[in-house]
């Protein structure tokens, strides 16, 4: 197979973050050191070679780069300081960006005025949609389902998640291509790839939600495990997905006739906001760490240096995650005008939140559990 | 060797293969010559190699002789076992002050017969064989050492009084004590050498807890004839290794150590080591490299010899070393040649080939600057690549960054005729005392 | 002059301020060593692991002693078995 150079490539890639391709040799300590190479599945010094020979075609036709959770083990190893962690980390924002067709998520990496005007004028918009059908404000009691219309909100919730499937799935669609020119789907002969079934269920409970290379990754370090990466990450993962469930848990309820969104059936209402308590404890918790460690650019090696989509996608999921507590707390405090406000910031963030979703750095929740899946149903051969 | 004086024209400081030789062209011309060096003996990290690259001559041969010829020389004096205090510009010279530490034997009387040491009760690990064999608490520095004067070594001492007892020339001298000594130069020759970078260094390769990963200076008193275990053994169970490996780089080229420069001997003695142990056994060899780096004279044909000899060479910087039950080494690579996997191997003993750093930090006792490799600057390296950043001083061998012996000598020779112009110009001389 | 009222090595111990714990603990150690390994080698030539196994010391540990007590003349070597050579004590020592 030809493969078609691209003398750009390296100096491309620069922008998608802090480091430099050419002052890597080629000396492979990265590959050696690093805890997630599984037998051929070997990063990242393969990739930074793609980068320095300007293999654009080689680097965006394989899953592994999502395999990669920068650990950064290379970075601390490396002879050269390449941060061959961090050149990994510009691959798959650099990726985001091939597999957006919008140029939003390129917009989202590399600038942080563009970044900042989509987040603005987005959230505007949204705020106007809510505010158009909103109603009054009670303050003897607070009533938060009377100001804000809970069918708008629900319909234009459906117009999100619609958006967010659309570009979800052509930016899948499009890796999937991409990797599928490598022609590498089929389980290899002898490299125990598995079927598909069993490549679903480990991709969704070992890798999603057990974060089993987290964990293989922190196994080196001394931090105590509420700071390491597994537990930051899974919190915020958790929390996020228990959050969406309680949230589609009211709207299903809804439609189904079985209660509606402002009223309290006990049967139906206790657990869902038990859920949605612990979810929003953990994404709280989660997502402020993970924000003050890129705000004190570490300890880990990857909070080091931060894309303008890092702070949007961190950002918005933080405002979400708080906003929805104090509300909360507002309806059993006394009565406050700002509850309402709090209500209407945390409504439009979600939104917001939501409908970038393939547009930032919260693409890699589908970008990574594709990869994933798909080389558990290769196996781990040679890619 | 004369007496010591007070007034010399040269101080050299370090007596290994370049202050020698710095010291030898100086006395030839007839300046007088004060060579300090701080170990009991004179002779450097080259007395202690088995053979050298690429002739694979006897390096203890070659240098010994060196070693007795200086140390008889009309116009040097060797000061060994001393410690250089302080050395500062005087006038047109420099004054010196230097710290004899006591041996607690009389040098002139000792005639080197060990007797003493034979008698001491406690065996105490030997430094000179990188800690592998024993020596007593009294000991003679080694075969070859220069002078061939016992020494105490008061920390290992039980005051036991034996060795007093069977010394036949009452040269045992409890009461000794430390000596300072002022004096003056008028040039001096930094001659201070290298160590190698130290074996815990990099964490990845086992903190230098593991009892069968070595130290290249350990091998070779290993590979000796009066070496340590009079085999090729390893450290951890005394077997004969079937399978050796050698990590390239160990201690050179890798920023997080702190050194980012190639320490060009490495890649050349692990051939060597390589070419003479696959010589006397039947023992597979690999050598990870990240490249060799063969640059002089002879090299390019001792690197295709040891290929020829079977020794593999892999391209492949190991990240990390580990070990099994039976101590065994691993050392975990990727093939970058091969494939691109990542395999783990195991050998029976592993050498890391570490870099070579400077021996002595001066840290205000000798006003020369430091570069920032650590080694002393030369700041016109080009057309004077012995002179340092002060008027008379000069640098010679390993003390000016890594090398070879050859390019040592050639540079003590250097430094040699840089000093013996300074003087000759009037511009150095010691002041009288 | 060991007639001397205090002799040298007395003045040498005294500046010194004798012997320091830790030298003390690691002679002690070395005669254990010692006579744990001699006591084993009465039975035979051995090579290191066999000593260790039948000491119950650690394998480097008994290396570096018996390449002490070779070079000082107490063991010698007594051919070889597999890829060790055995050690032996030598005459009455
Ligand atoms: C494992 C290994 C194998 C090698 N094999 C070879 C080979 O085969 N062929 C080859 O050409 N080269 C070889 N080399 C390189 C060679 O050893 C050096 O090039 C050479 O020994 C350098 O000599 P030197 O006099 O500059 O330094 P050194 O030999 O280090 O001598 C410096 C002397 O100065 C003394 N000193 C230091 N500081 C002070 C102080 N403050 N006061 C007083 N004295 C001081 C030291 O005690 C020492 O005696 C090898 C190196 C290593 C590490
Ligand atoms: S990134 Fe660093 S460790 Fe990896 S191959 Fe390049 S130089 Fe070696
Ligand atoms: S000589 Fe060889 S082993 Fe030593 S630093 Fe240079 S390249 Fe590395």
């Amino acid at each position: 197979m030809a493969y078609r150079i691209n003398p750009a490539l390296a100096a491309e890639l620069e922008n998608y973050g802090a480091a430099n391709a050419s002052e890597c040799f080629n000396c492979g300590n990265c590959s050696a050191v690093c805890s997630l190479t599984e037998g051929e599945t070997v990063f990242p010094r393969k990739f930074i070679r793609y980068m320095q020979l300007g293999l654009t075609d080689k680097l965006i036709q394989s899953p592994d780069p999502w395999l990669c959770y920068y650990c950064g083990e290379c970075s601390d190893t490396c002879p050269r300081e390449a941060e061959p962690g961090e050149l990994m980390m510009s691959a798959r924002r650099w990726l985001t960006g091939k597999y957006d067709v919008t140029g939003l998520a390129r917009i989202f990496y590399t600038s942080s005025v563009g970044s900042a005007i989509i987040l603005v004028v987005l959230a505007v918009i949204l705020g106007l949609v809510v505010i158009s059908s909103s109603g009054s404000m009670g303050l003897e009691e607070i009533a938060l389902w009377s100001y804000l219309d809970s069918h708008a909100v629900h319909n234009l919730g459906l117009g999100v998640i619609g958006l967010v499937v659309l570009f979800g799935l052509v930016g899948v669609i499009n890796m999937v291509a991409q990797i599928g020119k490598a022609a590498r789907f089929a389980p290899r002969s002898g490299g125990g790839g598995s079927d598909w079934f069993s490549a679903i269920f480990s991709t969704a409970f070992t890798e999603i939600l057990g974060h089993r290379r987290y964990i293989t990754c922190d196994e080196e370090k001394d931090e105590p495990w509420h700071q390491q990466r597994w537990f930051v990450h899974g919190s915020t993962a958790w929390g996020f997905f228990g959050l969406l469930i309680a949230t589609m848990a009211h709207w299903i309820l809804d439609m189904v006739g079985l209660k509606e969104t402002a009223t309290w059936v006990p049967m139906y209402s206790l657990p869902i906001r038990m859920l949605g308590i612990v979810a929003g404890i953990f994404l709280v918790y989660g997502s402020t760490t993970l924000l003050m460690k890129r705000i004190n650019k570490g300890p880990d090696k990857q909070a080091a240096t931060s894309a303008p989509s890092d702070w949007v996608f961190l950002l918005l999921l933080w405002i979400a995650g708080i906003t929805g507590f104090l509300t909360l707390i507002g309806e059993y405090a006394p009565p406050m005008a700002i509850t309402y406000y709090l209500l209407l910031i945390h409504v439009v963030l979600s939104m917001e939140l939501v409908l970038l979703a393939p547009f930032t750095k919260f693409a890699h929740v589908f970008y990574r559990s594709v990869a994933i899946y798909i080389h558990q149903q290769r196996g781990a051969t040679k890619g | 060797m004369g007496e010591l004086k007070n007034r010399y024209d040269v101080l050299v400081i370090g007596g290994g293969i370049a202050g020698m030789q710095a010291s030898l062209d100086l006395g030839e011309q007839g300046y007088k010559v004060l060579l300090v060096e701080k170990d009991p003996s004179i002779g450097g990290i080259m007395v202690g190699l088995n053979k050298v690259f690429p002739t694979l001559d006897c390096s203890s041969c070659i240098c010994t002789p060196r070693m007795a010829e200086t140390a008889h020389h009309r116009n040097i004096t060797i000061q060994s076992y001393t410690e250089i205090e302080k050395v500062e510009k005087k006038g047109r010279g420099f004054s010196v002050k230097l710290l004899e530490k006591p041996r607690y034997v009389v040098l002139e009387d000792c005639i080197g017969c060990s007797l003493c040491e034979y008698e001491c009760p406690v065996d105490v690990p030997h430094e000179y064989d990188y800690d592998l064999g024993a020596r007593r608490a009294i000991y003679i520095p080694h075969a070859n050492a220069i002078p061939q004067v016992a020494v105490l070594d008061v920390e290992h001492c039980t005051f036991c009084g034996k060795c007093v007892k069977v010394c036949p020339t009452d040269c045992i001298d409890y009461t000794q004590e430390a000596r300072h000594l002022d004096l003056e130069v008028g040039a001096v020759v930094v001659a201070s050498g290298t160590t190698i970078t130290p074996m815990g260094a990099k964490k990845e390769y086992g903190g230098d807890k593991l009892a069968n990963v070595m130290n290249p200076l350990a091998m070779e008193r290993v590979q000796s004839s009066n070496g340590p275990y009079g085999h090729i053994l390893r450290p951890s169970d005394g077997k004969v290794p079937k399978s050796i490996a050698y990590v390239q780089c160990a201690g050179s080229r890798d920023k997080t150590l702190g050194i980012s420069y190639c320490s060009r001997v490495c890649c050349m003695y692990a051939l060597k080591q390589a070419i003479l142990t696959k010589a006397y056994g039947d023992v597979d060899i690999t050598i990870y490299h990240m490249d060799i780096r063969a640059f002089g004279k002879g090299f390019e044909q001792f690197y295709r010899r040891a290929m020829n000899d079977g020794i593999n060479i892999v391209k492949a910087k190991v990240a990390k070393i580990t070990e099994d039950e039976e101590k065994n080494p691993i050392v975990r690579i990727e093939m970058i040649d091969d494939d691109g996997r990542v395999e783990e191997v195991k050998h029976d003993l592993v050498i890391l080939s570490q870099g070579l750093v400077p021996k002595w930090h001066p840290d205000g006792q000798l006003p020369a600057e430091e570069d920032t490799d650590g080694f002393f600057r030369i700041p016109d390296s080009k057309i004077h690549p012995t002179v340092s950043t002060t008027d008379g001083i000069f640098i010679a061998g390993v003390a000016a960054g890594p090398k070879d012996i050859p390019d040592a000598i050639i540079e003590a020779g250097s430094a040699a005729m840089e000093a013996a112009i300074y003087l000759e110009s009037g511009k150095g001389a010691p002041v009288a005392v | 002059m060991a007639e001397k009222e205090t002799s040298p090595i007395k003045v040498l111990r005294d500046r010194h301020g004798g012997m320091s714990d830790k030298l003390k603990a690691y002679f002690k150690d070395q005669n254990q060593i010692r006579k744990k390994m001699k006591d084993s080698l009465k039975g035979g030539a051995k090579t290191v692991p066999e000593i260790a196994r039948d000491t119950g010391l650690e394998s480097p540990d008994v290396m570096w002693h018996v390449m002490a007590m070779k070079r000082y003349g107490d063991v010698l070597e007594a051919g070889r078995s597999g890829d060790y050579y055995k050690y032996e004590l030598k005459g009455d020592s």
